[in-house]
């Protein structure tokens, strides 16, 4: 219980460190930025920057569109264009920048983030259910050919790697809620890396679960030995 | 028994009035026929879901089976959709993928605790 207190007491940690500036953002669709002058794409605090404010600028035409009309996309979505627009020209005029290189600071991610609040929680998860499961099928597989077990086995572990591939996209959303402060993540849930990379997000949930699974299928004893391959 | 067959025609219901709505919404917005499609299998394994509730509820034959059943198809569908086109709500496909498994969960040990409900 102690490392699960742990554990999401550092994801909620993570999540928090790699906040979207609070001071910058608002429902009225207004820009303030404290850097001025050219970015240099080519410095690493440069490129952060441009990504900040490529996140506020999507940020702030959110908040701008839901003050309004929340619960109508077809209303929302010019006032969204219309504010993003403002925005990014705003960005490119300040920073000597391009509207390229805007599109590229939108969809560029903090990895690490990514990979220490969602994956690893999701594939942990993976493991610990995977194991959990396979110890209580045993009974079901009991008296069963080697390979019917096996074909079995897969079958079970590709079903619980599409469910955790499907709960790791909206944990994915819920922890990018925390990180922009906003519980509408809207539209960003597509640029989300378990939303972009789904089918690697799927395979490498697949291959979390089969050692688990494979470890118990090994560590099982078949009745009627090896002689009912 | 009883309780959990109840549970399952008021999710299996919930699930496929809110599949429903978010059909006609993708129409009306124009989501495309892909999402349509998708989005109609939902519905049917939501559906396949009540009846499963359904027949837990009435006790006919194969009830376990058939929930069994509905449940595997609802699982792999609402992961599926949640995995690879995530535009269903949060509670509608934690409540797709979770219910469905804590169903056949149910199902599984009614029916190696030897209840007769879940073995007919």
């Amino acid at each position: 219980m102690r490392v699960v207190r742990g554990i999401a007491l550092a994801i909620v940690l993570v999540s928090a460190s790699a906040c979207i500036d609070a001071t910058r953002v608002n429902d009225t669709c207004t820009w303030s930025d404290p850097v001025a002058g050219a970015l240099d794409r080519r410095r690493s605090r440069d490129r952060d920057h441009l990504r900040q404010d490529a996140q506020i600028a999507w940020e702030l035409s959110v908040r701008y569109s839901d003050t309004r009309y929340r619960h109508a996309p077809a209303l929302a979505r010019p006032l969204r264009r219309e504010c993003r627009q403002a925005v990014e020209d705003t960005i490119r005029a300040r920073h000597a920048v391009t509207a390229q290189d805007i599109r590229t600071a939108t969809v560029s991610r903090e990895w690490w983030i990514d990979v220490v609040a969602v994956f690893l929680p999701m594939l942990g998860l993976a493991v610990v259910g995977t194991d959990a499961l396979m110890r209580r099928a045993r009974g079901a597989f009991d008296g069963e050919r080697r390979v019917r077990m096996l074909v079995a086995t897969l079958l079970l572990v590709a079903a619980i790697a599409l469910a955790v591939a499907g709960v790791t996209q909206y944990w994915a959303m819920i922890v990018e809620s925390i990180r922009l402060r906003d519980e509408h993540v809207a539209d960003r849930g597509t640029v989300l890396p378990s939303a972009v990379h789904a089918g690697l997000t799927m395979g490498v949930s697949f291959l979390v679960c089969l050692v688990p699974a494979m470890a118990r299928f090994r560590r099982r004893e078949p009745r009627g030995s090896a002689l009912k391959l | 028994m009883k309780a959990m067959a109840m549970l399952t025609v008021l999710v299996g219901a919930f699930e496929t009035l809110n599949t429903i709505g978010e059909l006609r919404a993708g129409l009306q917005a124009g989501r495309g026929e892909a999402a349509s499609l998708v989005l109609a299998v939902a519905v049917l394994a939501a559906l396949l879901l009540l009846a499963g509730g359904v027949a837990l509820l009435v006790r006919t034959r194969n009830a376990a089976r058939v929930a069994g059943i509905a449940a595997a198809f609802c699982l792999l569908v609402f992961a599926g959709i949640a995995a690879f086109l995530p535009f269903l709500s949060i509670a509608a496909s934690l409540l797709g993928i979770g219910f469905p498994i804590a169903l056949m969960a149910f199902l599984y040990r009614d029916s190696a605790g030897g209840h007769p409900a879940a073995t007919r």
